[in-house]
């Protein structure tokens, strides 16, 4: 008995044109849309303090003194911080050695940037919190003889809860900082990683689990749906002008 | 009543069905790729919502003890949302820790705590319609916490866009008659429009007011093709009152209600006495509901009606009908020789048209890729040649269908001319620092956008058009898929 085979002049302009509208949105998915998922350099794992959005503001932290923030999440994801610094005072020499301190209860990590830079953005390896993120404190502390300037922020708009104290002396504004994750990690566990923080974001009103099933019905459906409803109404035309519906 | 709803539903065309479908998942979607207080100007319209559920009264424009409730500026604080708004750099605070951080400041907090954002609030100025319309789900939902509160609230104010579907494909029925796959075509678009789709997921009184305007324009087109009733007449001015109550921009359905109620005469030429009894109820519609406001707002905060782009229709002294011609020709061309160079920023039809009418999300800062935008005013540009290539081809078909065309027109003309006239306006008051408008106030005319596209396509040989169709739609998915994924990697990963 042969099987029967698709004969695509036996398909009708419905059947023709939900084919390649599926196939074009294949096509387009993979033009279009794959290059987002490709894995690029290290992952934002939190940003505590955004830096300014129109304006730069700088924190001159003296010689042997410390700026805190603190109400500062310290992601378990994170394993790179990433803040600015620069001379105070430029010298040939460089600026000064300076330590972040991050300090949770049950967690503490100091990161050393040591003397002699010339300014700018650093990114430097951090121990993250085991297991799960930790409200704490980040310091940075000058442990040179002069002063260091860090970049931040003091425009309302982009001034983070973190309260924030030079020399225990309150400061308005933030010193911008963010945690990256460098780690090269599964698509899949990236993707878990982005629907966590979206859920936290519903209060937990829509579940991880939830999100992810949303999603998935959110990709095949809307293209799907697209293609059915025009399918339907190519048929409901052909029904309604008598002519068959596979002619 | 729900077993006629039901038989309703079963009933309903499935193309639009299937439609409604996906265009509700879409929106859900955009619920959750959207984190609290993102959309444009979300934390004004939900405060503006709280505190007339909580109060009874609208907050102030000017006056008042804060813009925001202690409970939402809390969340806006305390979650990192402020520092979020419009900076690329920023994230909210997504952890688990963040969230607990939150829990424990929520239950601390005091009686009170939801009804204190009386204001200054900017969005204050809107009418009430949407904000009242929302304080009912509100107070229902009051017993969630915030957070769940404002999504459930998103995904009940994403109905108005549901509702814009809906009234498209009865706009394309009006008007190409029981075609199924050009009312699928429009409906289609409408669905798949990101902007729109986006607007649907946050808290604005936009998507109440396309849904009013576009619910508008069907019964001013039914009032122009099947005559004046006394139903129709009351339908239309009901409807152009609600977009007038809803948001400023919502006026420009008055002059159209007019041209409408004026060919309505000249058509069908009804008897005059009824006639002129028909115009004045829709003007003591339209009047009353201007009262009403004007009494609800005088009465609740004291100011005037209306604010936003409506206040701009008279501020700003200087003006020169010259340099609003030369300023409104320079927003779509380069400027003709001799011509002073155009007040305000570099900011035209691409801007408006193309970049802020198919995207920018969040508020403002997630964009598309430039070749995206590039490709889409390529489109759109081939669109507008395909659109009058059709009008010249097809001239004896649309003066046969001269009142609602007519009617359209009129609709497109306004809206445009009104948004360019606030814009110049607004540039002459603030120094040429903020043109005030955006491509989201093109939302209430995406009905005509569809029905444009779909006059254009339908004009094509059946085979060709449908296969056109399809790709149009092919693109919208592509568009609207890439909406929501690039929203959700900028806030959440």
């Amino acid at each position: 008995m042969r099987r029967p085979v698709l004969d695509p002049r036996k398909l009708g302009l419905a059947e023709l044109v939900a084919a390649a509208a599926i196939a074009l949105i294949v096509g387009g998915w993979f033009v279009f849309l794959s290059p987002h998922l490709r894995g690029g350099g290290p992952v934002v794992a939190g940003v505590p303090d955004p830096p300014g959005l129109f304006v730069a503001a700088e924190f001159t932290v003296p010689a042997h003194g410390q700026a805190c923030l603190s109400a500062v999440t310290i992601d378990a994801d994170s394993d790179l911080a990433q803040f600015a610094l620069w001379q105070a005072k430029p010298r040939a020499s460089g600026g000064p050695p300076v330590d972040l301190v991050l300090s949770a209860p049950g967690y503490r990590a100091i990161v050393h940037v040591p003397g002699g830079w010339p300014g700018g953005s650093v990114t430097l390896p951090i121990k993250p919190p085991a297991h799960k993120s930790r409200l704490g404190m980040a310091c940075f502390r000058d442990v040179g003889s002069v002063p260091v300037a860090l970049t931040g922020t003091t425009e309302t708009r982009t001034v983070s809860r973190s309260p924030m104290a030079i020399n225990g002396q309150g400061v308005y504004g933030d010193i911008a900082l963010a945690f990256l994750d460098s780690r090269k990690r599964p698509l899949a566990d990236e993707i878990a990683t982005t629907f966590d923080h979206a859920s936290n974001l519903t209060d937990g009103l829509v579940p991880p689990a939830l999100v992810w099933l949303i999603a998935i019905v959110v990709v095949l459906g809307v293209p799907l749906g697209c293609v059915a409803a025009f399918y339907l109404a190519l048929r409901e035309d052909e029904q309604a002008a008598g002519t068959p519906p596979s002619g | 009543m729900l077993r006629r709803s039901l038989r309703g539903l079963r009933h309903a065309p499935r193309p639009l069905v299937v439609i409604l479908i996906f265009a509700a998942l879409e929106s859900l979607a955009w619920d959750i790729a959207t984190p609290a207080f993102q959309g444009p100007d979300e934390a004004a319209h939900f405060s503006y919502v709280q505190h007339l559920a909580e109060t009874g009264a609208p907050p102030s424009p000017n006056t008042g003890t804060a813009p925001n409730s202690t409970e939402a500026q809390d969340a806006l604080d305390w979650l990192n949302l402020t520092s979020l708004v419009g900076d690329l750099g920023a994230r909210p605070a997504w952890t688990a820790a963040d969230l607990s951080l939150w829990h424990r400041i929520e239950r601390q907090m005091p009686a009170g705590s939801r009804a204190n954002g009386s204001g200054p609030n900017a969005q204050a100025k809107n009418p009430p319609l949407y904000y009242a319309l929302m304080a009912i789900p509100y107070r229902v939902f009051v017993w969630l916490p915030l957070l769940k509160r404002l999504f459930v609230l998103r995904l009940i104010s994403s109905f108005f866009r549901l509702g814009t579907i809906v009234l498209t494909w009865l706009l394309a029925g009006a008007l190409f008659g029981q075609v199924r796959w050009k009312q699928t075509l429009a409906a289609g678009v409408v669905a798949l429009q990101p902007k729109l789709a986006f607007m649907s997921g946050v808290i604005s009184v936009d998507n109440l007011l396309t849904m009013a305007v576009t619910a508008f324009l069907l019964a001013a087109v039914l009032l122009v093709q099947r005559g004046p009733s006394r139903g129709r007449v009351l339908a239309a001015s009901g409807l152009a009152a609600a977009a007038t109550l809803t948001q400023g921009r919502g006026l420009v359905t008055v002059p159209v209600l007019a041209i409408a109620l004026a060919i309505a005469w000249i058509k069908h030429r009804p008897d005059v006495r009824a006639m002129v009894a028909r115009v004045l109820m829709a003007a003591a519609t339209i009047v009353a509901a201007v009262l009403v406001y004007t009494a609800f707002t005088r009465v609740s905060n004291g100011t005037s009606a209306f604010g936003g782009q409506v206040s701009q229709l008279n501020s700003g002294g200087g003006f020169n009908i010259g340099q609003f011609l030369s300023s409104v020709w320079q927003f779509y061309f380069t400027p003709l020789p001799g011509m002073q160079p155009r007040i305000g920023p570099a900011y035209g039809f691409r801007q408006v048209f193309i970049w802020t009418f198919y995207g920018t999300f969040g508020s403002l800062e997630v964009n598309f890729s430039s070749q995206f935008y590039g490709a889409l005013q390529v489109l759109s540009g081939l669109g507008l040649v395909g659109l009058y290539t059709a009008c010249a081809l097809r001239w004896r078909r649309l003066w046969a269908a001269w009142p609602a065309v007519t009617v359209m027109l009129a609709m497109l003309v306004t809206s445009i001319g009104f948004l360019h006239y606030v814009s110049y306006r607004a540039l002459l008051g603030n120094g040429g620092s903020d043109p005030l408008i955006t491509g989201r106030y093109l939302l209430p005319l995406v009905s005509l956008w569809a029905l444009a596209i779909t006059f254009t396509i339908g004009s094509l040989p059946r085979r060709a058009a449908v296969v056109l169709g399809a790709v149009i739609l092919v693109i919208g998915v592509i568009l609207s898929l890439d909406a929501i994924g690039i929203t959700a990697a900028r806030f959440y990963a």
